[in-house]
């Protein structure tokens, strides 16, 4: 396909419609295709782009918003802020009718498609869009002469919504394809590029013999049932082929409603990964506000730990004065322990003096000595004497103080003495202040986070969270449910292979016997058909490798660091890096732009859908090393017709008009007339009308 | 029932002056024991003797504030678990003959050791540390 004119009729910034609508012209007679509209911020770029996707498809998304999310502009709005497609003038000045006009070339056939929206019958002065009629579509082949019927489906068969966002895509939001395809668990962008391949058409395929080959085995069944006399082993069969078809009526609803979990899911995870700030500063909140309740738990803990060993603190306070005590104590005992055994002594030392003197034999060894003289007898008793004497002082040294009284001090003293250390306290109370610390520094994090979120803002970012959370544990349930049906399926499937299997009829009739030959045909054909689906697909990975490989070569401007891209089987994809200890890697934003332009490029061209390149801003991602090379390739070396809306600072005009000019079917500038935001013009320029470009009126 | 001054002159209940009766009642919220009051009192008098700042009776600004803590002496020593008669004797801090009543003694230590404590800030329990350096074999590890 080719665009060949855009008329905007009431259109964003632009006003005017019928003969007074803007007109926008991509057909040459130098036969070329592509196209330069430049435009500063906020003059109505977009609106041009949006102007094409609304053309096709009928809506338009908001601008910050991904293709997928389902936010789409309003038709009409009170004022510019809710970003209307009416022009704003327009709404004001009663004149509520706006819309699209193009003309495109499809297959070597020439078309005409109008989309246009106007007030509901009856409504004089709409002021929402359900007040407002649904787009109109009106598609007209002026080749054939014929107006196309079913003309979306028309539009979808040239390019699927879902595969649109491959073609048209704005060059400020790069960022996210390539997320899109560094993403190895997006399964939709797996099947997006399969689609855009053309898989399904194979696997599809695949499917569609399985189905018959099940059929087939049904009726299979019937016959082996037929030739057999047992009623019972019939029901039996029966009843679990109905049991099959009532699972698989169950998986069938439960894999539609797990699909649309998952889209759901997706718009939620793209919602949040856009209000990502928002998101980040409720995670903190969240994490500040658990590290406050943890820190006040701990507190509490550590301030009951204290409590608990605070009790008998104080007679370890006073321990070192009564140890002193105890020891004197100790000292005085064990004096009077001493005399006592000291009196014993004394008394064994007078009995063996006595014995002496009696002429005894000795007490120990029973040896007997001759009797004693009497100057010995007069020392012996001397020493008893002394003896006597020490005896006697000892008695009463050894039970003063009572030795009762003593025991006792020393006891009540033992009481009360305790060797605890008080290590503890100070290491609790030590961690309470550094906790109180931590807690004062949660408490000004979670400050500094509050401020990053309005109350609103707050709220809607957690109900989005809770919405993600609530989504993954239903989509994860349907998971787990989805395989115990299939699995139960399997059960039954196996059981009515069993009994079929054993069932032997007589004879088998022509129909019999045809049906178990499809059968087989079908089998081998799902072989075949199922290598050759990854034989494609596996080609068609390669090709687009290459390509893209190939492309992002050629605009890089690290060719020296670099060795191309490297496709996985999932799609994924990544940079090489020449430097094998390297690998593969991410790269930098830039050059990650580039490598999402090389993958589009690639998938689009080996697609072998015919539709225009229509790219907003863009080089809005990329590194201005990189940028001429990029233009060069998209206008001068691109088969696609390419349609490109870049502000000054990516491309200037002059310089534009002179290296892409020639390459161009037209060229057009926006201007902004006056200071509204909603009133834009086009202005032609120079190389595609003749004039000088005084006359055209610009000063550059 | 007995005015202060009647139990002071039976002798057997303990206190702390009045001066420090707020400080003994947030600071007995420090104990996690049965009877916080008299735990909280005895650490007070530990202090006291650990510091050797007794505040004799004479000292004690009371005005018209009401005693805290007062307390049989039997139950101060936790039911006779512990013999305070013999401690004070033993460390020399009480005499029989001088005349003075042992509770009344203990009190005096005990109002000491609270106007220490109050006077280090350790009454809302967050200032432990100063017992390291003040006391530092209490601990294993002294600074």
């Amino acid at each position: 396909m080719k665009l060949e004119s855009l008329h905007l009729q009431n259109w964003q910034p632009f006003r005017g419609r019928g003969l007074d609508a803007t007109k926008i012209e991509l057909k040459s007679d130098s036969g070329q295709k592509n196209m330069i509209i430049y435009g500063e911020n906020t003059h109505g770029k977009t609106a041009i782009w949006q102007a094409i996707q609304f053309g096709f498809f009928g809506k338009v998304n908001k601008r910050k918003t991904g293709w997928q999310e389902g936010k789409y502009k309003p038709l009409i709005w009170d004022d510019t802020a809710g970003e209307p497609l009416l022009n704003q003038t327009a709404n004001e000045e009663g004149d509520y009718i706006f819309g699209v006009r193009m003309e495109f070339n499809h297959e070597g056939e020439e078309y005409t498609l109008e989309r246009t929206v106007e007030p509901r019958q009856g409504v004089s002065k709409p002021r929402n869009d359900g007040q407002m009629e649904k787009p109109d579509l009106y598609i007209r082949n002026n080749s054939k002469g014929k107006i196309v019927k079913q003309p979306q489906n028309f539009i979808n068969d040239i390019l699927p919504y879902d595969l649109a966002q491959f073609f048209m895509f704005d060059g400020e939001r790069l960022d996210q394809y390539r997320l899109l395809f560094e993403d190895t668990n997006d399964v939709k962008l797996k099947g997006y590029i399969e689609a855009i391949l053309r898989f399904p058409v194979l696997t599809d395929g695949v499917q569609d013999f399985g189905d018959i080959k099940k059929k087939e085995e049904k009726a299979l069944r019937k016959f082996a049932l037929r030739g057999t006399a047992d009623e019972e082993l019939r029901g039996v069969v029966k009843k679990l082929e109905d049991d099959v078809e009532e699972l698989e009526k169950v998986i069938k609803k439960i894999t539609g409603e797990k699909d649309l979990a998952d889209e759901e899911l997706r718009i939620v995870d793209e919602w949040l990964k856009l209000n990502d700030k928002g998101a980040e500063a409720l995670a903190q909140q969240t994490i500040f506000n658990a590290q406050i309740e943890k820190l006040e738990l701990e507190i509490e803990e550590a301030t009951k730990r204290i409590s608990k060993r605070l009790p008998g603190t104080w007679r370890a306070i006073i321990s070192s004065r009564i140890e002193t005590r105890l020891d004197e104590l100790d000292g005085e005992i064990k004096r009077q322990t001493s005399e006592t055994k000291r009196i014993g002594e004394i008394e064994t030392q007078i009995k063996s003096l006595e014995g002496r003197l009696k002429g005894d034999a000795c007490g120990y060894c029973g040896h007997i000595d001759k009797k004693p003289g009497l100057k010995e007898i007069d020392e012996i008793n001397k020493k008893i004497i002394v003896l006597e004497k020490e005896s006697t002082k000892l008695e009463k040294s050894r039970i003063d103080p009572d030795p009762h009284y003593l025991q006792t001090r020393q006891r009540a003293l033992f009481d009360i003495k305790s060797t605890n250390k008080l290590d503890m306290l100070i290491d609790l109370e030590e961690d309470i202040v550094n906790k109180n610390q931590d807690m004062r520094d949660a408490k000004s994090n979670l400050k500094k986070a509050m401020r990053l979120l309005s109350s609103q803002a707050r709220r809607e970012v957690q109900e989005y969270l809770v919405q993600q959370r609530e989504l993954q544990d239903a989509i994860a349930v349907y998971n787990i449910d989805n395989q115990k049906m299939k699995d139960f399926v399997k059960t039954r499937e196996m059981e009515i292979k069993n009994i079929t299997g054993k069932i032997q009829p007589k004879s088998q009739t022509i129909a019999h016997s045809k049906c178990g030959k499809k059968i087989e045909v079908l089998s081998n054909l799902i072989e075949v058909w199922d290598t050759v689906t990854t034989q494609h697909r596996e080609t068609m990975r390669a090709r687009v490798e290459e390509n893209a490989s190939n492309l992002f070569m050629s605009l890089t401007n690290k060719s020296k660091t670099y060795k191309g891209l490297k496709i996985h089987t999932d799609f994924q994809v990544e940079i090489l890096h020449k430097k094998k200890s390297r690998g593969a890697e991410a790269g930098s934003g830039g050059q990650s732009a580039l490598m999402a332009y090389s993958i589009l490029d690639a998938l689009t061209k080996s697609s072998g859908i015919e539709f225009p390149m229509v790219v907003d801003t863009p080089a809005r991602s990329i590194d201005e090393n990189n940028l001429g090379r990029l233009f060069d390739y998209l206008l001068l070396e691109s088969e696609k017709q390419v349609i490109i809306l870049p502000e000054s600072k990516e491309l200037k005009p002059k310089d534009g008009d002179d290296k892409y000019g020639g390459r161009c079917a037209t060229t057009y500038e926006i201007e902004l007339i006056g200071k509204d935001e909603d009133m834009s013009q086009l202005k032609l320029r120079i190389n595609n009308t003749g004039k000088t470009r005084k006359e055209m009126g610009y000063d550059d | 029932m007995m005015t202060e001054d009647e139990q002071e002159s039976s002798g057997g209940v303990v206190y702390c002056s009045a001066q420090f009766a707020d400080q003994l009642d947030e600071f007995k919220e420090l104990f996690d024991h049965k009877q916080k009051m008299a735990e909280a009192e005895r650490f007070a008098m530990a202090i006291g003797i650990a510091k050797n700042c007794r505040m004799p009776k004479e000292e004690w600004k009371e005005g018209k504030k009401k005693r805290k803590g007062t307390q049989n002496l039997n139950t101060f020593e936790d039911g006779g678990k512990y013999n305070f008669q013999t401690l004070f004797e033993m460390l020399e801090l009480w005499d029989e003959n001088e005349g003075t009543k042992l509770a009344v003694v203990i009190s005096e230590y005990i109002t000491g050791g609270m106007r220490w404590l109050t006077e280090n800030e350790m009454i809302d329990g967050s200032k432990f540390t100063v017992l390291k350096e003040e006391l530092p074999h209490l601990f294993t590890t002294a600074e």
